[in-house]
């Protein structure tokens, strides 16, 4: 007789735990959507327009490619605040690396547990001519 | 007259304390399983309509023009819905800033309808809410295709 709310119990606390999973794997995926297109953006947008006037290639500027980053990140609503978005030039490659806070659904109820977690994506863009 | 121990042992009296437990057991089963099942139904949703605007955007900054750029989007949308296993017809796609040129941000918004009470395998029943995702990129400047000149500022 005691086994069968025990068993209810665990089979509820494991379909919560799924669900709390899930939902940070879709945070997962939300920050690197969020950062593949500010990578991508910063590639392109990030272009020195000068230099590609006198054909040199696609050169990067650094300040263009984090204005760029950055507005690609500000409609963000769960950007962590503590960890501003790094953004790295090297040659032609932007590198953006991003982290999001994922709040738990379930878990948050359980006293003493976190309340959520943070998860970091990181996701690159080549800036080449075709 | 007393009862001896051995009658008390096995006295079927008593038997009704406790057995309305049983009954609160199952109502707290299927109303925890609702709710699980209720949040799995609005996270896979988002997981559809989050990957439906991202390709949707995707599709639409790199289009020929304004009018293939747009049916282009919805078709990459419904694709993506469709590989999540929901119905295109439900995704309404919906561009909510930009338009088609160079340096513009486009941001598209998908959502998707989620039943309020969804039941695992036999589906969802009654109107519950709209399960929304954006997601935004800039159109190329130094693309090819397009008019006009490439000053973003």
């Amino acid at each position: 007789m005691v086994l069968i709310p025990a068993a209810t119990l665990v089979m509820l606390v494991l379909g919560a735990l799924s669900v709390d999973v899930a939902v940070v794997h879709l945070g997962y995926r939300q920050a690197l959507a969020a950062a593949s297109a500010a990578a991508n953006d910063g590639a392109t947008h990030g272009l020195d327009p000068a230099a590609l006037q006198r054909g040199d290639g696609p050169i990067l500027d650094p300040t263009r490619v984090r204005r760029a980053a950055d507005a690609a990140l500000a409609g963000e609503r769960a950007m962590d605040p503590s960890a501003a978005p790094v953004v790295e030039v090297d040659g032609t490659t932007v590198t953006v690396i991003v982290r999001l806070q994922v709040p738990y659904v379930f878990a948050q109820g359980i006293p003493g547990s976190p309340g959520g977690t943070t998860v970091e994506a990181r996701a690159s863009a080549d800036a080449v001519e075709r | 007259m007393t009862l001896d121990h051995g009658e008390h042992a096995h006295d079927e009296r008593g038997q009704v304390g406790g057995i309305e437990v049983l009954p609160l057991g199952v109502l707290v089963l299927l109303v925890g399983t609702l709710l699980v099942a209720n949040a799995w139904a609005v996270i896979d949703a988002k997981l559809a309509t989050s990957a439906a605007a991202h390709e949707a955007v995707r599709a639409y900054v790199e289009g020929g023009s304004a009018e293939s750029a747009w049916s282009d989007a919805q078709r990459a949308a419904a694709d993506t819905v469709a590989g999540h296993g929901r119905e295109p017809d439900r995704l309404v796609l919906r561009r909510t800033a930009g338009r088609f040129g160079r340096c513009e941000r486009i941001e598209i918004e998908a959502s998707y309808p989620v039943p309020a009470l969804s039941l695992p395998w036999i589906g969802g029943f009654a109107d519950g809410f709209d399960v929304r995702s954006r997601h935004s990129e800039i159109v190329d400047p130094y693309r090819s295709g397009l008019d006009g000149e490439a000053g973003c500022g």
